[in-house]
């Protein structure tokens, strides 16, 4: 496990709802809905729940996997987990190294996630690790723009913000594609930053 | 979700016409109505909260008192740090570093109240030309605090309106990698 990021997140844990519990929720929260309402009826893998703000836009009944790692995260998740109307578990794992086998889930999910992954292409890779063949990645995430000034602000806020927390100017579309995964849909929710991206492991040779 | 009275409608911005995810997860627009979603301010709300521009009065009030803030805090900083002595370039320069530092607590003050991104980029393109112009006014004549507070003030919501219309057009483009 990646105990520098893990003591990171660890300390971010504290303040981390003060942060984005109220304002980023309340604004990124229809988006998030909307996503997480294409969780299906097989097994899911949800990376990097946090303090668990975003299980209040799962659709109910489903049966997810919720990792993070950061174990004082996961303490604060573990009463939103104990809500949720289905089958929620709560794992501490590192992306990078995820302890499930071959082809387990038939989707996964993230939010913020890839910001925070301090190899994001092998973090995306162990995903689709982890995927069926065929399997579905969807993700709401925030990455750095194409577009001038605003991605020199995001290198610029970067250099203070990657301290304690993420980074601002991922090329998270990118990096989805170099992991091997083939992209199905991209949705701008805020300018070319925050952004929905879906994507799907090939599925095996023989098989639609 | 977003509904209208006895139909869905795709909120811009979401596919209505995908197909059902091969695992069984439905895209919100082709859901069926559940019997709360179908209430018709609701379904207002909704439609509101998704489409290609902020139209949520909170949101729209949060944006423009963080830039207008941002704007006030950084022109007067500005205005007491740069003066007739220094070179013009180097002050603009200067300025865009102090003024982009300045933004980035302000952002995150902001943030937690009314959004991340949304609040950060747009502060930090407010301190970034706020700090630019004024201290490019500042080599040319000496400018009292309050005077470049009101300038800061100005730029701020200048800078709204540009992230507003950058938004629109952007969301509204097609993704490049698809």
């Amino acid at each position: 496990m990646d105990l520098i990021t893990r003591d990171k997140w660890n300390r971010a844990a504290k303040h981390f709802d003060l942060m984005a519990g109220f304002g980023p929720e309340k604004r990124w929260g229809p988006y998030k809905q909307a996503l997480f309402s294409n969780m299906g009826s097989g097994r899911i893998l949800f990376a990097a729940v946090g303090t668990g703000l975003d299980i209040q836009f799962f659709p109910p009944g489903r049966a997810i996997v919720a990792i993070d790692i950061s174990d004082r995260m996961l303490e604060q998740a573990q009463p939103r987990a104990r809500t949720y109307p289905g089958k929620l578990e709560l794992r501490q794992a590192d992306v990078h190294e995820l302890p499930f086998a071959d082809e387990e889930f038939d989707q996964v999910f993230t939010s913020c996630t890839f910001c925070s992954v301090p190899k994001p292409v092998a973090g995306l890779r162990a995903l689709h690790r982890i995927l069926k063949s065929g399997g579905e990645l969807h993700m709401f995430e925030h990455t750095g723009s194409r577009y001038f000034p605003f991605n020199l602000m995001m290198h610029v806020m970067t250099l203070f913000t990657r301290r304690f927390g993420p980074e601002m100017n991922r090329p998270t579309v990118e990096n989805v594609m170099a992991a091997g995964f083939r992209l199905t849909e991209v949705r701008h929710v805020y300018l070319d930053v925050v952004k929905t991206i879906s994507a799907r492991k090939a599925p095996a040779p023989g098989t639609r | 979700m977003p509904w209208r009275i006895g139909r869905p409608v795709a909120p811009i911005g979401l596919d209505a016409d995908r197909p059902p995810s091969r695992h069984g997860g439905r895209p919100a627009a082709a859901r069926p109505p559940d019997e709360k979603s179908c209430i018709l301010p609701t379904a207002l709300l909704a439609d509101r909260r998704l489409s290609n521009v902020e139209t949520r009065l909170y949101f729209i009030v949060g944006d423009l008192l963080a830039n207008l803030f941002a704007g006030a805090l950084v022109g007067a900083a500005c205005a007491l740090i740069f003066g007739p002595t220094w070179n013009m370039g180097i002050a603009m320069l200067a300025g865009m570093g102090l003024g982009m530092l300045i933004a980035l607590p302000v952002s995150f003050l902001f943030g937690a109240l009314f959004g991340a991104m949304e609040v950060m980029l747009p502060v930090m393109l407010t301190g970034m030309f706020t700090s630019m112009v004024v201290a490019m006014r500042a080599t040319m004549e000496p400018i009292a605090w309050l005077e470049a507070a009101k300038t800061g003030s100005w730029l701020g919501l200048m800078s709204v309106g540009a992230c507003y219309a950058a938004n629109a057009i952007l969301r509204r483009r097609k993704s490049p990698w698809i």
